[in-house]
């Protein structure tokens, strides 16, 4: 009889042992995804690794610094005079912040719907980004400690930036907006229109969920969170509208927005405490002003109406 | 091709410098991450399987998954899966030149790819962009510096001076 050829030869390794870890491995990804049992660990395992996206971001960081440092004197000036100049923008748009803002406070009040909302923001430090290319994930350096909470919205400079998804001691896990998995409930500027803008996984695009054609949405219109998840405070800008297509094999409208927040850039970021959230971490809120007094980061009181 | 001996120790000391290469950023292509630990779940089972046992890899996903803060047991099922798939073909494998050599692991890390992948789309209903298969086209090409470690390692053994290997 002819000897067989076998394409995988039997090695020392048993085929049943393969199917026992890959069962294994599966009981694990379902306890992990679509259960809380590995919370806890998860958490933990936050805390354990942010000590090595440190040592990983040297490379980037000493990146930053060969920039920072061969600077020439001239781009330093030009540099100091963008930055005077952006400074009497936004000094000239707070000035009219607060006038407004008053102006709503009395209207809300003649209205007899004054609710006033307090808002604190603590500085987070970005710590690394996960190597998972498929998620946009990101780890600060905040963490229980600080009073983090689940699900607490996360902003930058330029507008809304994620929430907060594992809470470890001191570190924590961020989930952006762009990431597939995330969606966040908006409101049009100009119309009030309300639509669901959701993760594409690109970090340059949204998507607004069932748009009906008859939606006062066209391109250029800014959004805004429209707080009715509870989540996101209301009024953070979100992005701008850069498409709206008609879809021919869907009801739907296809709209584009650009996010505003500075998903790849910003290294700096706001986490947001609302009344709220403070009320049922009564016994924890005083800590919040005073560990960011304590460690130099400063925690400013917001007033916003929601 | 120079026969490659590997000490059960050295994956010991390869696996932290991995681990940290797999998290750390190119800057400026953050969306390109270089698994080196399939490569050396790969190197290992191809060259000492006694040294890379099935719960060995799995352990190393495990610590993967961890480190990426993925679903726990993603990177484990693809490992285990590359440790089987490459010791079962690792004479096959080993006789091969180096081009050969680097199709057969390309095609080993697109195996993990797909387990990964199907688990996220099974988990989460999201389908894989281009750029992953980027990250594993470049991984494999880091084939040939770890062969080249290898042997480096290699020709340093007493045993391999002495002409044993």
């Amino acid at each position: 009889m002819a000897s067989q050829k076998h394409i995988f030869r039997r090695g020392p390794v048993s085929f049943s042992g393969l199917i026992l870890f890959i069962l294994i491995g599966l009981v694990l990804i379902f306890l992990s995804t679509f259960t809380n049992v590995l919370q806890p660990a998860k958490a933990v395992f936050v805390d354990l690794v942010s000590p090595i996206y440190h040592i990983t971001d040297v490379a980037s960081n000493l990146s930053d610094w060969g920039e920072e440092t061969l600077m020439t004197r001239e781009e330093l000036l030009a540099e100091r005079e963008r930055l005077e100049d952006e400074n009497l923008i936004l000094q000239r748009h707070s000035l009219q912040l607060a006038s407004l803002r008053a102006e709503n406070v009395r209207m809300r009040q003649l209205l007899g719907a004054s609710e006033l909302v307090e808002e604190r923001v603590l500085i987070a430090e970005l710590v690394g980004t996960p190597p998972d290319t498929e998620t946009h994930r990101l780890i600060i350096d905040r963490g229980r400690l600080d009073n983090v909470q689940e699900g607490q919205p996360v902003i930058d400079a330029g507008g809304v930036f994620g929430q907060v998804r594992i809470v470890g001691e001191e570190n924590s896990e961020i989930i952006l907006i762009s990431d597939r998995e995330h969606a966040i409930p908006v409101e049009v500027l100009r119309s009030s229109a309300r639509a669901i803008a959701a993760g594409t996984g690109d970090y340059n695009e949204l998507r607004l969920r069932n748009v009906a054609p008859t939606m006062d949405i066209q391109v250029g219109d800014e959004l805004v969170s429209s707080g009715l998840a509870e989540k996101f405070p209301r009024g953070y800008p979100l992005g701008t509208v850069v498409s709206v297509e008609e879809d021919s094999s869907s009801p739907f409208l296809q709209v584009i927005v650009e996010p505003s927040a500075g998903l790849q850039t910003s290294n700096q970021l706001l986490l947001v405490f609302s009344e709220r959230q403070q009320i049922n971490s009564s016994a924890r809120s005083p800590e919040i002003a005073s560990d960011a007094e304590e460690s130099g980061n400063s925690a400013e009181s917001i007033s916003a109406e929601e | 091709m120079q026969e490659i001996q590997l000490r059960l120790s050295d994956w010991i000391g390869l696996l932290p410098i991995c681990l940290l290469f797999y998290i750390t950023q190119i800057p400026g292509f953050g969306y390109i991450r270089i698994d080196m630990l399939a490569l050396l779940v790969a190197l290992f089972s191809i060259y000492r399987p006694q040294g890379m046992s099935l719960a060995l890899a799995f352990a190393i996903g495990l610590a993967q998954d961890v480190v990426s803060l993925a679903p726990i047991g993603q990177h484990a099922i693809g490992l285990v899966a590359l440790a089987y798939v490459a010791q079962s073909v690792r004479d096959r494998i080993r006789m091969q030149a180096l081009p050969n050599q680097l199709l057969a692991i390309f095609i080993g890390l697109m195996l993990v790819k797909f387990i990964h992948s199907w688990v996220v789309a099974l988990g989460f209903g999201q389908i894989p962009t281009l750029n992953s298969l980027l990250s594993v086209l470049v991984t494999s090409l880091f084939w040939v510096p770890v062969m080249f470690i290898a042997m480096r390692m290699t020709r340093k053994r007493p045993s391999a001076r002495a002409g044993l290997s």
